[in-house]
């Protein structure tokens, strides 16, 4: 095991370094969600669901609120929460017509990195970034998409 | 990839004041990111909400003597709070002692001045400093590349109390720095007690540097920055500055501290440890024997203008000299000092153990630009909400165009209308340069969706959030607790989508309220609650009916009472609102521009206080939710807070109570099963974004009717966190839309002694659906059946 210290010697410690949050998040994901994305029908079905309903909806009356199914709840909380730097979101880039996919700095006051990828409207732009996000977790597990 | 910054809105401003009257002079100042020139013209706002589904954007320009074009300026803003000490010739000392209880919270961050009289531009003067490498410092100006540096080898660490003090003598080149943990069982709040081994952190360096004084400057004294240049060319005067005798220039500063600092020194000798162990034995020097005292040069103590509130900028020094200071950007004072105990959990009742003021290297207090143009108000204005529309060159477009509203009240006189609304300028304020698209990593889980940048928040971005508002943290994690209308607010704008909603929020939501006013053909006088609060139950008492705008949050306790009192004398309210007079809010006792909020831990919240700092500066009354002061919302207003869900809205449907014969004329041309609001610009519909409920257990009035409630709201609506005791999963405790009956939009009515009475929809997105249908729908019904219900002379049915 690799003894790591700080400049001044003090050890850079598995606690310090949230070892045991990361740990636990990636035992969940690996029982309860990993399972639907390995497999490519049940990962098109969920890649589907999002994309018919990426803002959610009005209630309408005698329906029910338009909400996830378990499995998407629980993909997208996590891709929701994942780390602020290099985050993607959405620039308004024209009133209502132009949303383009951007990457959020690690702090205030840095840069906002605006990609050349543009949706027509902020549902495709939600969706395009749900993909983009997904596709980064699953290359952390090793799967290509 | 490009850099987004091309979008960018590069153009904003602010005013002296928000709110003013015909006859009355305000001024704009402005900033032009490319010192590009601008068109201003005065136009009043009716529709701010851009969405194509609805009546779209409407302002009527107005023709005034302000209306041209402009050179544009780039308008610097100096964050960051600090303490300045004009400069004074005792302070120009040869040997010296620096020393103070510090309480760095972000020690790691780079350089950070503690009690410097440095000018970083010409390499002067000296200060005691945290270092590169978080460790302590001493520097020793002798010009610049001429500087002796004494470190301690040893890193600060976060939210730890230290004794640090440098001693120098200039004639043998001996200093002796030390960096001695000081923790006690309660005086670190949420930081670490145990300190082992001590050796990691504690430190004591004797060494000999080459001999003489440091070079002379007539820089001020600042504690938690230190000076880049010398002349910023502003000064501080007059409003929180109150009690100066002329303007005191500023320097800009640097190297700004996050942090607390409590009992800083400043004496023309070498102390010895044992003589610094007694300068810091009392909050001042009048525990020292006289002799001791000769040497001391500056003994601050910032306890000593804390009475029944510690709002003064005032710092006090207790020396010969009377070396008082001022904070500039609102340090926040206050807040538990190294001794605190636990014992006290308010500086009115124990004093000495608030003596510590807390730094954040980000907040502002004012911009400090230079004014681009005066109004004066024409005498016949109309009152209504105004704005100062900039272009650069005339252009619109999202990057080229700012507006920078201002509320237009009835003439000194007396009203011009039966109605009044009150805009929600605390409101705006409190939820002031958010930047949470940027900075929120869990901001996604509360709207279900990913965060939108409009020009205007890549702007405000770049200039780190101009100083941020309450419901951001700071770097170092403390609540921002002080918000500041003397500063681009770029949230409180026309056209502006907000993170928090799908559409719009705050201000621009208001416009909704404005736009149904003035098309229904109602006339009105607009306020705002900075008014109230001065002018209170005298302003509101001119109107037979009183409107809120559709999220009035943040009150003052002036603010409250004035309802209270309103509806005691019969007046009658419509409250198209939810989550209304929630947080207990304080206007600063020198200056109105400037409120305080702490959250406390109660209530849902952007942060949590810290341990022993509920009660406000500004007042001295325990700060957090009102419900927690005994003045649950229901009160007035007969509906609690009960969920918040930043998505897509839903309905109403009718309750029994709304065929009694006391509300049926509230219904006049509704169908007794027609759905209520499944409409508008606010999520598509009438109920959403935050829902309040009644409850007779939290001072709903007895004889309140159940008009009507929402229903179906997704599972992203979560109940409010001061009702939950344990977390769980399952209906009434942590349940979510889907599950949880309280989550709910009730619409509630009762009457009020002398012939009032109240109405209130629960909902932030009722006023959305006003204009539905070019106007004609339910919501707009309803709400102008009580409209006129309210305004018919005489008792209510």
């Amino acid at each position: 095991m690799v003894q790591e210290a700080d400049a001044h010697g003090i050890p850079i410690t598995a606690l310090k370094q949230d070892y045991a949050f990361k740990a636990v998040d990636d035992y969940n994901f690996r029982m309860y969600i990993l399972p639907h994305l390995v497999n490519p029908e049940s990962r098109s079905q969920i890649i589907a669901e999002h994309r018919a309903n990426p803002l959610y909806a009005p209630t309408r009356p005698g329906k029910p609120a338009p909400i996830y199914s378990r499995v998407l709840v629980r993909l997208i909380d996590k891709l929701r929460v994942v780390p602020t730097a290099g985050k993607h979101i959405i620039v308004e880039t024209q009133p209502s017509s132009e949303y383009s996919i951007a990457l959020l700095p690690p702090a205030r006051g840095e840069t906002v990195v605006l990609t050349e990828e543009t949706y027509p409207t902020r549902g495709e732009a939600d969706h395009a970034i749900f993909l983009k996000r997904l596709s980064n977790l699953l290359a952390e597990y090793g799967i290509e998409t | 990839m490009q850099d987004a910054q091309d979008h960018m809105l590069r153009i904003t401003g602010y005013t002296d004041r928000l709110s003013v009257r015909p006859g009355e002079a305000i001024t704009f100042y402005v900033h032009s990111e490319r010192d590009e020139s601008y068109r201003a013209n005065i136009v009043r706002l009716i529709h701010g909400d851009t969405s194509p589904e609805g009546p779209g954007f409407k302002e009527e320009l107005i023709e005034t003597p302000v209306n041209g074009t402009y050179a544009g300026a780039y308008q610097r803003i100096d964050a960051g709070s600090y303490i300045i000490v004009p400069h004074s010739p005792p302070m120009d000392v040869e040997s010296f002692t620096l020393c103070s209880y510090i309480y760095p919270t972000l020690p790691a961050q780079g350089v950070q001045g503690l009690l410097t009289k440095l000018n970083e531009k010409d390499g002067t003067g000296f200060g005691l400093f945290i270092d590169e490498n978080a460790e302590l410092c001493l520097r020793i100006g002798r010009g610049v590349g001429a500087e002796v540096r004494v470190s301690s080898g040893r890193p600060l660490f976060r939210n730890l109390w230290y004794q640090v003090s440098a001693a120098y003598d200039a004639r043998s080149g001996r200093v002796r720095l030390v960096q001695r943990p000081f923790a006690t069982p309660a005086n670190g709040g949420f930081g670490m007690s145990l300190v082992y081994p001590l050796e990691d952190t504690a430190s004591e360096i004797e060494t000999t540097v080459s001999p003489g004084p440091p070079a002379v400057n007539s820089c001020p004294f600042l504690m938690a920055a230190s000076v880049a240049d010398p002349d910023s060319g502003r000064t501080i005067f007059g409003g929180h500055f109150a009690g100066l005798s002329k303007p005191w220039p500023i320097p800009i500063h640097t190297h700004k501290f996050n942090g607390r600092l409590d009992r800083p020194r400043l004496a023309n000798r070498a102390f010895s440890q044992d003589e610094i162990e007694i300068l810091l034995a009392g909050p001042g020097i009048d525990h020292m024997p006289l002799d001791a005292r000769q040497p001391v040069v500056g003994a601050w103590d910032f306890t000593a203008n804390i009475h029944d509130n510690a709002a003064s900028t005032k710092i006090v020094e207790c020396g010969p000299f009377a070396l008082n200071g001022r904070g500039v950007n609102m340090p926040v004072r206050g807040v538990p000092g190294f001794n605190w105990t636990s014992d006290y959990m308010s500086y009115r009742h124990g004093r000495e153990e608030y003596g510590a003021i807390h730094f954040h290297d980000e907040s502002v207090d004012d911009a400090r630009w230079k004014p681009a143009f005066t109004l004066k108000l024409p005498k016949d204005l109309k009152s209504g909400v105004y704005a100062a529309r900039l272009r650069i060159d005339g252009i619109e477009s999202p990057e080229t165009e700012d507006y920078i509203p201002f509320f237009v009240r009835p003439p000194v006189t007396g009203p011009t209308a039966r109605v009044a609304l009150v805009m929600s300028s605390v409101s705006y304020l409190a939820y002031a340069n958010d930047n949470l698209g940027v900075t929120s990593p869990v901001a996604q889980l509360l709207t279900a969706r990913a965060a939108l940048l409009q020009p205007r928040d890549l702007l405000l971005n770049k200039k780190e959030a101009y100083g941020l508002g309450t419901y951001s943290t700071y770097r170092d994690g403390w609540g921002v607790n002080i918000s500041s209308a003397l500063r681009p607010i770029l949230n409180m704008r026309p056209k502006y989508t907000h993170l928090f909603s799908p559409s719009v929020w705050q201000f621009n939501a208001d416009l909704h309220l404005v736009d149904w006013l003035e098309t229904m053909g109602y006339e009105v006088d607009i306020h705002s609650e900075e008014d109230v609060h001065h002018e209170g139950i005298g302003l509101l008492d001119q109107y037979r009916v009183v409107l809120t705008a559709h999220h009035p949050e943040y009150v003052s306790e002036r603010i409250m009472n004035a309802y209270q009192e309103f509806q005691l004398r019969g007046g009658r309210w419509l409250y198209l609102a939810a989550n209304g007079f929630y947080w207990v809010t304080e206007f600063h006792p020198d200056n109105p521009s400037i409120v305080e909020v702490r959250k406390s831990d109660q209530g849902s919240r952007a942060w949590t206080g810290m341990p022993g700092e509920y009660c406000n500066a500004f007042d001295g009354k325990h700060g957090g939710a009102w419900r927690i002061r005994g003045r649950p919302m229901s009160n007035l207003l007969g509906v609690t807070f009960t969920s918040f869900g930043l998505t897509q809205s839903s309905y109403y449907r009718r309750a029994p109570d709304s065929e009694r014969e006391e509300c049926a004329w509230i219904f006049e041309g509704v169908g007794r099963d027609e759905v209520i609001g499944d409409f508008g610009l606010i999520g598509g519909g009438a109920a959403g974004l935050e829902l309040d409920r009644a409850d007779l257990e939290l001072g709903t009035p007895h004889r309140a009717f159940l008009l009507a409630h929402s229903e179906g709201h997704s599972d992203i609506f979560v109940p409010v966190t001061e009702e939950i005791t344990y977390s769980s999963r399952g209906q009434l405790l942590t349940g979510t839309g889907e599950t949880n009956p309280k989550i709910r939009a009730d619409m509630v009515y009762f009457k009020a002694p002398h012939n009032g009475g109240v109405f209130s929809v629960g909902s932030m997105a009722w006023c959305g659906s006003l204009s539905h249908n070019n106007y004609d729908n339910n919501v707009s019904r309803i709400t102008k059946n009580v409209m006129d219900g309210f305004l018919r002379d005489g008792p209510l049915p």
